[in-house]
């Protein structure tokens, strides 16, 4: 329970009077997500013993907290209380901290279902480039006075500030939790989703690998079973029980199918979650291996085919193409993340100029 | 009544009648207002405490009028407003004198609606409640339900990230969105988000909802829709305590439920809206509460069960179910009428917009009524209870010399109350023309300074919608003079005038 803003701002002021940069790091668990130009030198901004829970309030839905705060941590308080993080965030390592989690904006296989690292964020308190301590949005659940800044941060790699503390809204664990797997087509598994979303089914993540659909779904105890016997009805002989901590293992990536991630790139598709075979034949022919994640909307992918035509196709559908670990095949010729509309990443540019003007956040980090 | 707009000081480089010229190049000449008559029913939004004509109204169809329309404002200097139906409670799409006014109401069609991907694509004029009435033949409809709905334009939605009695389960406008196409001030179309459920890089999506116009101007939203509910219930509780009602709130989502809604109104609420739509609203009691669940018909079941024995634990003295689909409408159409009802009790009312954690409204409570008491000023309490969103409607009659002067001071005063409870200034309605002030209250200077150069990086010569949404330092200098602490000045470098 410590608390090292006073420090932050020595640091970052220093910096800022030595034209100095500082690369931003919690607990390093996500660090294999950006590509680090060498030839820049940075001092490290480290986040660690920046931690404690600060305010945590179950009646209010709302918890916040200090970035260097191990995620590990700030879950097991909530699950204390019998409340979640309901955007289910990857723990690549369990010195994750929350300020990755929100630095990084990434979320699990909760995510369409439920929402993204953004949706529940409800304040921060950064510090920007000109080592300003800054407060943004707070703790209640609608704040609409000035720009939601808060939200901006999330994803935005530390590239306009440093994340001191974070409120966010979490929300009960269900009552009960059920997870299953159905044998089926992967055509199957799109319209299966489809249909079950329509009956308003709870589901609460739906992922496709290898020949098979894994359903979790989240609600009362009466409610699952009745869905469970519809579904037992319909897919006699097919349904086979599934452990919840699969979850995990598809959220922190240590199921057997990212194994492959430490010889080849493995690709982060976003896309509409409704396409269905369009993209699986164009993306995944019989030597490309993907697990469908986020109910259709997430592919992660390896593939023989070059990372400009996975990206002209997935543009066809508003989608994006990142790769998300890469083996050092494509950091020589092009970018990691899906390159944005020029006139995006100019935006990108300004708004980044007003925040760090000097650019002492991660100024090393290529792209 | 002076108007609270901050002067950045932007001279238009050409005249009213040459800007009128320029734009009647390629509009047809219905849509440029410009005569005075024809510019009245722009002077005003839903705040229309301020009024004020701008130079012009203009009124494009095409997303290459408006880029035009911009590229001559940028080019001379003029300040645009963009509006959609002008349903904005804190002036947001008040005009400028020295602008013109871009309104969106042309932008009136539904695009797409995407069953598969459950969203649809709707220009910015289109209407919140008209996006439902589209998608309601596929059982879908869109969650962000303003009590305005029936009027407000989804591009107005977005602009002040509007919210509504359903935000406690399904969220804000910003929850609710997955594309914008945006024009901004040099022409340039932006086409931010999409489909696919996040794209990479910083945030545009959230950073545009809420900005009140000021960072661009939104062509067309591509918005999420959800499947109507199996079930929805709605019970309503009553209590002879308001605070006793407040604390059912959080036991309410202390245990773990959501509901779809969860709204308060105090005596005086109840009676107006009772007199105004005969809703069967408890007339002895002090509180109402609306606790409405949704889902399937096993959890709704159970769940308005468990939401009953709570607020009955909780010191409710009578709990009604709704029997049927009418009799839940009719309890919502009388929180739903509740400002109209509060304006048949009084000549004008000022309605608040604070936001306070929950577990506060007990204490916001009393300080409402401190001040109620103090300035011999009605109020009466509409909140969002879930969300811990306060509507506190304040009675006067502008027709009393000095009146409304005395309203917008209890008024902030209310507004500095929710931020000392750890709130903030607005939760739904935005600061507009209407809150700068309170701005100065609740961010410090840096923190003002950050925005306001963040709006530097979308619009650098300050065109769009300038002089509201965030004060310039010199204002909040001058307010701060108005309560030196411990003899200490803030501000001393500013310039005093």
């Amino acid at each position: 329970m410590t608390d090292l803003n006073k420090q932050f701002i020595e640091q970052i002021t220093q910096a800022k009077e030595q034209n100095t940069s500082l690369h931003i790091c919690g607990g390093n668990s996500k660090s294999f997500l950006v590509d680090i130009d060498k030839a820049q030198e940075v001092d490290e901004l480290s986040t660690e013993g920046h931690s404690g829970i600060i305010n945590y309030l179950p009646s209010e839905l709302t918890i916040t907290v200090r970035s260097g705060t191990p995620l590990i941590e700030v879950q097991q308080a909530l699950a204390d209380k019998g409340q979640m993080l309901p955007f289910e965030p990857p723990m690549y390592d369990e010195k994750s901290t929350i300020g990755g989690v929100i630095a990084s904006g990434l979320s699990g296989a909760r995510r369409p279902f439920s929402g993204s690292v953004r949706d529940f964020v409800l304040g921060t308190e950064v510090i920007n480039g000109k080592a300003e301590l800054l407060r943004f949005g707070g703790e209640v659940m609608k704040n609409v006075a000035g720009y939601d800044v808060s939200r901006l941060m999330v994803g935005a790699q530390g590239r306009l500030g440093l994340i001191s503390s974070v409120s966010l809204k979490v929300l009960p664990v269900s009552e009960k939790e059920q997870s299953i797997a159905i044998e089926m087509a992967s055509e199957q598994f799109f319209d299966t989703v489809q249909q079950w979303m329509q009956q308003s089914y709870p589901l609460s993540a739906a992922v496709y690998y290898g020949e098979k659909a894994y359903f979790r779904f989240s609600a009362s105890e009466s409610f699952i079973e009745q869905i469970i016997k519809n579904i037992s009805s319909k897919f006699s002989g097919l349904l086979s029980p599934v452990d919840n901590q699969f979850w995990s293992q598809i959220n922190n990536q240590t199921h057997d199918f990212f194994k492959d991630a430490s010889n080849r790139n493995l690709l982060k598709v976003l896309l509409p979650m409704y396409l269905k075979e369009v993209f699986s034949k164009e993306f995944a022919p019989k030597e490309a291996m993907q697990i469908i994640d986020w109910g259709g909307a997430c592919r992660w992918l390896y593939t023989v085919q070059s990372i400009e035509s996975i990206r002209q196709h997935a543009e066809i559908f508003e989608g994006t193409a990142q790769v998300f670990r890469d083996n050092g095949q494509y950091s020589s010729s092009c970018v990691r993340e899906h390159p944005r509309a020029n006139a995006i990443a100019q935006l990108e540019m300004r708004i980044q100029q007003q925040f760090d003007p000097q650019k002492i956040f991660n100024r090393h980090y290529a792209n | 009544m002076s108007l609270k707009v901050d002067s950045w000081g932007i001279e238009p480089q050409i005249k009213k009648s040459e800007l009128a010229k320029l734009f009647a190049e390629f509009l047809p000449g219905n849509a440029i207002v410009s005569e005075e008559e024809e510019l009245r029913p722009y002077e005003c939004d839903g705040l229309s405490a301020y009024r004020q004509l701008p130079m012009l109204v203009v009124i494009p169809d095409t997303i290459e009028q408006v880029q035009k329309i911009v590229k001559i404002c940028s080019k001379y200097r003029v300040p645009v407003v963009s509006r959609g139906a002008g349903t904005s409670l804190s002036g947001g799409s008040l005009p400028l004198t020295n602008g013109i006014v871009l309104s969106l109401a042309k932008f009136n069609q539904v695009l797409e609606i995407d069953t598969n991907n459950r969203c649809a694509k709707v220009q910015a004029g289109v209407r919140n409640l008209a996006i439902s009435q589209a998608a309601s033949e596929y059982g879908l409809y869109y969650a962000p339900d303003p009590s305005s709905q029936i009027a407000c334009s989804i591009g107005g939605n977005v602009a002040e990230n509007a919210g509504g009695v359903h935000c406690l389960k399904y969220g804000l406008t910003v929850h609710n969105i997955l594309a914008l196409t945006i024009v901004t001030m040099d022409g340039e179309i932006l086409e931010v988000g999409g489909k696919a459920l996040e794209t990479p890089g910083l945030d545009l999506l959230a950073i545009f909802t809420g900005s009140e116009g000021m960072l661009g101007i939104v062509i067309d939203v591509t918005v999420k829709l959800l499947v109507v509910p199996e079930k929805t219930k709605v019970l309503m509780a009553s209590f002879n305590d308001v605070a006793l009602a407040g604390e059912a709130v959080s036991q309410v989502i202390a245990q773990g439920i959501i509901p779809a809604g969860l709204e308060l109104m105090d005596k005086a609420a109840i009676k107006a809206a009772e007199d105004f739509v005969h809703a069967g609203y408890p007339l002895e009691v002090e509180a109402i509460l609306l606790c409405e669940v949704d889902g399937s018909s096993v959890d709704v079941e159970a769940q308005i069960n468990k939401a009953s024995d709570i607020l009955k634990q909780s010191g409710a003295v009578d709990i009604q179910l709704a029997k049927d689909e009418q009799q839940r409408q009719l309890f919502w159409a009388g929180r739903k009428g509740a400002f109209p009802a509060v304006g048949r009790l009084s000549p004008d009312y000022y309605c608040m917009d604070g936001t306070i954690p929950r577990y506060k409204l007990g204490d916001i409570l009393k300080r409402i009524q401190d001040l109620s008491d103090q300035y011999q000023l009605q109020v009466v309490n509409v909140f969002h209870a879930g969300d811990g969103n306060l509507h506190p409607l304040i009675l006067y009659d502008a027709n009393n010399e000095g009146e409304l002067a005395q309203t917008e001071e209890m008024g902030g005063k209310i507004l500095t109350a929710c931020v000392e409870l750890g709130g903030t200034i607005t939760g739904e309605h935005g600061v507009g023309v209407e809150k700068l002030d309170q701005m100065c209250v609740q961010y410090s200077d840096a923190e003002r300074d950050q925005f306001l150069a963040l709006k530097i990086a979308f619009d650098p010569n300050n065109l769009l919608n300038p002089g509201k949404g965030i004060p310039q330092l010199h204002r909040c200098a001058e307010l701060g003079a108005l309560h030196v602490h411990h003899g200490q000045l803030p501000h001393p470098e500013l310039e005093r005038f």
